[in-house]
């Protein structure tokens, strides 16, 4: 018989051989041979790798990854700094339309009457994450992931938690919010009809996964503009009050690159951060057809260190910052006055950088994300 | 031969997969073990062969529209090859795993009891270690052919289809390397008996 017979016949004893040890040999195989194979399908019957079970994570972890590859990438699919452009375009339509319903009253944070834009929230508004839709309804889904891919279960939950909390201070209808694994998946869903509030919405949830950094950084004398990118010294040394955390999630930048640097080439000096605020003192208020938030510096002896800093230098600009973003400048006079209490009405706030109190109100108060998100697919059903 | 027809089963998960990819999921725990122990085996780190499966079930969910039938394990498999074959590139380096270094791969305990068995069962111990040798020392590609399927259980059809190679030539192929090896033992047999 030649090779290729004996070959096919040792082909198929050690199929039969991997199905049942005992299996007999054809009888035309080479005895030695068929011998041989199965002392060596012996041999190699324990080759096992350990662990190697499925797991249910596991499992999610692929389909996690297999949503994420498979989901359109229309128009929508931007890098991470893109938002804020479209979000703050939509904050700005949303505070003036919102503003005829907020003149009514004054608020405290606790009770915040003002539903974005008045549209009311879709069906299915707390239901999970696929819920009973119809063709008068529209579905807007995001998946973001952390930026550290190896996150902590416990930081994803306490992102989530804080997350939430933001969207009810700020008044998403519609919205829902899970994860899935290291994924976190936000759903909007709205009637058609108010399709255009659907854009605007859409633009909210910017803030709603906006790592949430709020800086006051001291400026000096320099020109800063609103809405431009600061590197501030955060990351690096940390502000007045505490040290740098560990890790950082803002990225040290490359001269002439990224947010600017003064014109010492340093970064610009933070004062302090949202954890320095108190929050049991936040307060949201409508007068004058305009919204203002109230917030403080936590405890005397804080006030006093910022007194004593900013006394230094009375030309010095104070720029309240949001994820190194200029959000407003603020006269020093705002941060040592009085008890330590800072009011929106001392800075602008809603009309140039658009972004509202109520917005402003929902990061200060939960504080910020403990794990910075990148949009991974976004699209719109 | 060992899963190289679709099952009914197998046939229907995967067109429900099409539409919803949950759907996928018995296939996965099916597999699963093998795609992980083929991957283990090529790569030798737990932590690498678990990063590995992942993208070969991500990959094969993702290509599912790709698939144009035939053995959902030679699918996978093949899949599997070419995963770890792009690592152990980036990686730059050959597989880490030895079996002559790696007792994970031929653990002793499995091999037979040596203290309390009879002169028969030390005769088998005997026998399977000086196999499990010669296999180490084979070169990695004939190596990796017998394993394939030896330990992976894959038919002659569905490692041709992996590795590019038609049925025959990896019969001949493996025929060869089974011939190789008895030469071998029976050689390493006349010396120790001499």
């Amino acid at each position: 018989m030649n090779e290729s017979n004996q070959a096919k016949l040792l082909d198929e004893f050690l199929d039969r051989l991997a199905r049942d040890a005992g299996a007999e040999p054809p009888a035309e195989l080479e005895a030695n041979l068929a011998e041989f194979a199965r002392a060596t399908v012996t041999a190699t019957g324990n080759l096992a790798a350990p662990a190697a079970r499925s797991t249910a994570q596991g499992w999610q972890k692929v389909l996690g990854e297999v949503q994420t590859q498979t989901a359109p990438r229309p128009a929508v699919l931007r890098p991470r700094r893109n938002w804020r452009k479209f979000a703050l375009a939509g904050l700005g339509l949303a505070a003036s339309l919102a503003l005829g319903l907020l003149i009514l009253s004054a608020l405290s944070l606790g009770n915040i009457p003002s539903p974005r834009e008045g549209f009311s929230p879709a069906a299915g508004g707390t239901s999970s994450l696929s819920p009973t839709t119809n063709s008068a309804t529209l579905i807007y889904q995001e998946v973001l992931q952390p930026q550290n891919i190896k996150a902590d279960p416990e930081q994803l939950k306490s992102a989530l938690d804080i997350m939430q909390q933001r969207a009810k201070t700020m008044q998403i209808p519609g919205l829902n919010l899970k994860l899935q694994g290291s994924q976190l998946i936000l759903e909007l869903q709205v009637q058609k009809d108010q399709a255009q509030q659907f854009k605007e919405t859409v633009g909210l949830l910017r803030i709603i996964t906006d790592p949430g950094r709020i800086e006051f950084v001291d400026v000096g004398t320099e020109p800063v503009k609103i809405g431009e990118q600061l590197q501030t010294s955060y990351c690096a040394s940390g502000s007045l009050f505490e040290k740098a955390p560990e890790p950082c999630s803002t990225q040290i930048n490359k001269p002439g690159k990224g947010p600017r640097l003064n014109t010492a080439g340093q970064p610009f000096q933070t004062l302090l951060t949202g954890n320095q605020l108190d929050f049991t003192k936040l307060q949201l208020a409508t007068a004058d057809s305009s919204q203002t938030i109230k917030f403080a510096v936590k405890g005397q002896d804080d006030i006093s260190t910022l007194q004593k800093y900013l006394s230094l230098d009375k030309s010095q600009q104070i720029a309240l910052v949001l994820d190194q973003q200029v959000i407003a400048l603020l006269p020093p006079k705002v941060l040592i006055s009085g008890a330590g209490e800072i009011s929106s009405k001392d800075f602008n706030l809603t009309g140039n950088p658009k972004l509202d109190a109520i917005s402003l109100a929902a990061l200060l108060k939960f504080g910020e994300l403990p794990l910075n998100f990148e949009v991974v697919s976004s699209r719109q059903l | 031969m060992p899963d190289e027809t679709l099952t009914e089963e197998e046939v229907d998960i995967l067109r429900r997969a099409g539409s919803d990819p949950a759907e996928f999921a018995p296939l996965y725990e099916r597999y699963y073990p093998r795609i992980y122990g083929y991957c283990y085996r090529r790569v030798g780190r737990p932590a690498e062969a678990e990063d590995l499966s992942s993208q070969v079930f991500t990959r094969a969910l993702g290509g599912l529209k790709g698939y144009r039938g035939g053995s959902v394990a030679a699918w996978l498999f093949q899949i599997a090859h070419n995963v770890v074959v792009n690592h152990l590139q980036a990686r730059q380096r050959r597989p880490q795993v030895s079996l002559e270094n790696d007792e994970n791969l031929f653990r002793e305990e499995e091999l037979g009891g040596v203290e309390d068995g009879t002169l028969e069962q030390l005769i088998q111990v005997e026998e399977r270690q000086q196999i499990a040798r010669l296999i180490a020392a084979l070169p990695a590609e004939q190596r990796e052919l017998l394993l394939l399927k030896l330990v992976d259980r894959l038919s002659a059809k569905e490692i041709g289809a992996m590795l590019g190679k038609s049925e025959g030539a990896v019969r001949i192929a493996i025929y060869r390397i089974m011939q190789q090896l008895r030469a071998s033992y029976e050689q390493l047999d006349k010396e120790q008996a001499g």
